[in-house]
């Protein structure tokens, strides 16, 4: 099952495309992903002298035209990829619940798995938060997957960290760890989460989701008591013009900062508005990361 | 009460009122909240509370125009509520004002001497003073009857003349009639009562829960139950010639004592008497006497000279007078023989003078005739009694009557013919007729000898027969003399005289040593009375009756009462009452029971509809406004209400 937002048109469009990483890794069995081990993949690795044996298919004629001697070409194996996606389903992520931040998180994630499961690769969620769900495999997971999300609840206590550990305990081969979340939280907080993953030694990608009211706050309201949705803090506000310039600033900067954070770190980093269509980002906002292809 | 552009409006209910601190506060405290900024939940306050400017979004808080809307309008529901009425255009408050004879009462214990009347007159003043200049005084005293002063509702300045101008009365007070008399007048606000009595308590909550909260009572009499106020007074006096002249007599005044314990006290008789050069004053004896606290002793002046028109009598206490002697009012009192209104008519031949009759002073007579008809034997008649001399009427007169030597054969009480003389044989010396009389020395040269009727009886009998004869028939009393009575000769004939004297005192039923009018009583007077005066020089009034002439005399003393130049009378004028001069006791009073407040709900009732049809003119404005078909201004400053 999942959500309105996965018409045919887009799943077609979804199936053209394939999570990428920037690192070749060990997978379980094969794949479609090049992996360390050399054997009998289809991408062209170098060439060896003709053994007896050898598929004579994979003589290198061309080289036996120049230098009259036998060559065979040698292939890199093809392995599975684990994806673990990694969700922020904290009560940011809920509000306010008209900009859909969660729900956009929610598809992004649920089309990365999809990508995934369509290329035989394996893939986990992790909606730190609310719930988990086992590796799946096989495109048909994809409806496992989406049901599981669609009836995720957050949770009032939820410790993002320990979560975060958790899922990246559950990755038993390394592999991509894409985590969406609107990281808005101070970059200690976000070293933290990233922690666990690096240690895994992932490929990770960060894909950042704002909301309407993340980039202009309390449209239309000149003063305000602003309520942080997590720690219940109360700051009151006058929102004239200069504020809110000041925050269009500040929000500018936090976001440099975390690119910069990123990047320091090797990890990709895409922003996603929720209000942008679900394809945009899919087909043009993540493959300028190198996420998706 | 609140007075407010000249009216002043009261509340049924104003407790009710208790409650608008209430409401405004409630009021405020909605409308800061609304006034509060909004509280809205965002994913992250991080870059939000790094905002430099984070000012405080609560304001000063300045209430928008519908705050005060609303504020009107439950203003107006709580008055209704509290029962707003208006009262009468202005203030109006009664004082009463306690000037009986007691409140005379002198005070030397607490007030250095002031009386009970001073002292409550002074606080009459302050009151007036201290209202304000549009409240409606109503002035009433006690005595002699509850009486209100002045003209109409008084203002401050009129009330004060009229304090000014009070006197103690000689008289009672009846206050709690006047209690209730002043709080059935639902108009009077607040009624003030200066008395000497003391309020009674009441163990009874529900009794004190209706009585009449108006009322105000200022101390006059102190509280202190150990304070006495002890008084010697003069509770009557009488007196009567004993002389066959009336030249002289005896007075007799009786002295009470309400003191404690016991008082020496003097009685003091002075004669009044007037010459070419005014009115003189004699002393003339004293007597002294030691009186137990609570008794009344009766100290008899002897052999007093009835020579003076008038005689007065002054006690006072031999010592300790500030102590003994609380009420200086009931030291005086006067006595005078002159009887005005004991007239009688003698229908003889030969005028009064003739018959010596003008030597009796203490009756007047005049000559009257058959001819008057019907009306000279009536008893309307101004005749106090009346006299036949030789003659008779056709039928028996309605009024006392004394028949001297009626013709035989008359038809009212039978006369033998004269007869010679004769030698009293038998007399009732028990019958007031025959009192002070040596009847054996009666010589009767000639008589007529009387025959006894059914209702009469023998007075006088002689070997020929009854001499005088008596009796009361109809309640009037009838003499009849069988011999030759007059001419009066007093002195000269002392027998005749007494016995003369002891017929007009029987018939008459007067004081023939005279007797006392009560002070403010109104004292009839005979036709051709020009001029009543106290002999101080104070004309009294005269007061027209129909074709009758009275006069009211307020106080003790002595008047003389003026008819023609040479007809002149004197008499006197007392106030005796226990319960004014006995200052020890202490007289209380209760507050009367609340009257209905019918007036004052009408008047409510008419500003209640007031106000709810103000109330329903507001909610009318604010649904418009609700549903914007009309504007009001939403805020003062850049604060965002709700």
């Amino acid at each position: 099952m999942l959500p309105s937002s996965f018409t045919p048109q887009l799943l077609s469009q979804l199936e053209m495309l394939k999570v990428q990483t920037r690192r070749r890794f060990l997978g379980s069995r094969q794949g479609g992903h090049l992996s360390l081990k050399r054997g009998h993949g289809i991408e062209f690795s170098d060439f060896r002298q003709y053994e007896l044996g050898d598929n004579p298919r994979h003589i290198d004629w061309a080289v036996y035209a120049r230098s009259e001697r036998l060559y065979v070409k040698r292939f890199q194996e093809e392995q599975n990829l684990s994806v673990l996606v990694l969700l922020d389903a904290s009560a940011s992520m809920f509000t306010p619940a008209e900009d859909k931040k969660w729900e956009m998180a929610r598809d992004i994630s649920l089309a990365l798995s999809y990508i995934t499961l369509m290329e035989q690769d394996s893939v986990a969620i992790a909606a730190l938060g609310a719930m988990s769900t086992p590796v799946c495999t096989g495109p048909k997971a994809i409806h496992h997957l989406g049901r599981s999300l669609l009836d995720a609840k957050p949770r009032e206590q939820a410790d993002l960290q320990r979560e975060v550990q958790a899922a990246a305990a559950r990755m038993r081969f390394p592999g991509a760890a894409i985590f969406i979340s609107d990281f808005l939280m101070p970059l200690d907080v976000i070293e933290q989460l990233f922690r666990p993953l690096r240690a895994k030694n992932l490929d990770l990608t960060a894909i950042q989701v704002l909301g309407v009211s993340d980039i202009n706050p309390l449209p239309g309201a000149t003063s305000a008591v602003v309520v942080d949705s997590e720690s219940g803090e109360e700051v009151e506000l006058v929102m004239d013009e200069e504020v809110r310039q000041e925050y269009g600033s500040m929000l500018v900067e936090h976001n440099e900062k975390l690119k910069q954070f990123l990047a320091q770190r090797r990890i990709s980093y895409a922003l996603a508005m929720a209000n942008d269509e679900l394809a945009d980002i899919i087909m043009k906002v993540l493959p300028s990361t190198g996420l998706v292809a | 009460m609140i007075s407010i552009f000249g009216s002043t409006l009261g509340f049924m209910s104003p407790g009710v009122l208790w409650l608008f601190p209430l409401l405004l506060g409630g009021l405020f405290y909605v409308y800061r909240r609304k006034g509060r900024a909004p509280r809205v939940a965002v994913a992250s306050v991080m870059l939000l509370r790094a905002l430099k400017r984070s000012v405080v979004a609560r304001q000063k808080f300045v209430p928008p125009l519908r705050f005060f809307f609303e504020l009107l309008l439950l203003s107006l529901l709580l008055l209704a509520a509290a029962g707003l009425f208006r009262k009468g255009a202005e203030n109006h408050i009664a004082i009463l004002i306690d000037n009986s004879l007691s409140m005379g009462t002198l005070d030397f214990a607490t007030r250095q001497g002031d009386s009970f009347f001073k002292t409550a007159l002074d606080d009459a003043r302050r009151t007036v003073r201290y209202l304000s200049s549009s409240t409606l005084i109503d002035l009433y005293v006690t005595s002699p009857q509850l009486r209100r002063l002045g003209e109409g509702n008084l203002g401050s300045s009129a009330a004060l003349a009229e304090l000014d101008a009070i006197e103690l009365a000689y008289a009672a007070d009846n206050l709690q009639s006047a209690l209730q008399t002043l709080s059935n007048d639902s108009h009077y606000e607040s009624i003030e009562v200066l008395t000497d009595h003391l309020l009674r308590g009441s163990s009874d909550a529900a009794v004190d829960a209706q009585k009449d909260a108006r009322f105000r009572f200022p101390l006059v009499r102190p509280k202190n139950k150990d304070l006495a106020f002890q008084n010697v007074a003069i509770s009557s006096v009488s007196g009567r010639a004993t002389s066959a002249d009336q030249g002289a007599g005896v007075i007799r005044a009786a002295v009470s004592a309400f003191v404690l314990k016991e008082a020496d006290v003097t009685l003091t008789l002075e004669g009044l008497r007037t010459d070419s050069n005014g009115w003189k004053t004699l002393p003339l004896d004293q007597k002294k006497a030691r009186i137990r606290g609570g008794d009344t002793v009766t100290l008899q002046f002897e052999h007093v000279p009835f020579s003076y028109q008038g005689f007065k009598l002054r006690l006072q206490p031999d010592r300790d007078a500030a102590t003994l002697d609380a009420i200086k009012e009931d030291n005086e009192a006067w006595f005078a023989l002159g009887t005005s209104h004991t007239s009688l008519a003698v229908i003889s031949d030969f005028p009064p003078q003739k018959l010596g009759l003008d030597k009796i002073r203490t009756a007047k007579f005049r000559q009257a005739s058959l001819a008057e008809g019907a009306a000279l034997l009536s008893e309307q008649s101004n005749d106090a009694a009346l006299i036949f001399h030789r003659t008779v009427p056709s039928r028996l007169p309605d009024k006392s009557t004394l028949f001297i030597l009626p013709p035989s054969g008359n038809g009212l009480f039978p006369a033998a013919p004269l007869v010679p003389s004769s030698s009293v044989t038998r007399w009732s010396s028990a019958h007031p007729i025959i009192s002070y009389l040596n009847l054996p020395g009666l010589q009767l040269k000639s008589f007529s000898p009387l025959t006894l009727l059914p209702w009469t009886e023998e007075l006088v009998s002689t070997t020929n027969g009854a001499a005088i004869i008596a009796g009361e028939y109809h309640g009037k009393r009838y003499a009849v003399i069988g011999f030759e009575l007059f001419p009066y000769e007093g002195k000269n004939t002392p027998l005749l005289s007494i016995l003369t004297l002891n017929l007009l005192k029987w018939l008459t039923d007067a004081g023939v040593g005279g007797d006392s009018i009560d002070a403010n009583s109104v004292v009839p007077l005979d036709a051709g009375v020009r001029e009543v005066r106290y002999v101080n020089g104070e004309e009294l009034p005269l007061i027209k009756r129909g074709t009758a002439t009275a006069v009211n005399v307020p106080r003790p003393g002595l008047v003389q009462i003026q008819g023609s130049s040479t007809d002149t009378s004197f008499r006197s004028i007392n106030f005796s009452n226990g319960t004014e001069s006995n200052s020890l006791q202490v007289n209380t009073f209760m507050i009367p029971a609340r009257p209905p407040k019918a007036e004052e709900t009408n008047e409510s009732q008419g500003l209640v509809h007031l106000l709810c049809t103000g109330v329903f003119f507001l909610l009318l404005a604010d649904l418009l406004i609700l549903l914007r078909l009309v504007r009001l201004p939403t805020r003062l400053t850049g604060v965002r209400n709700g």
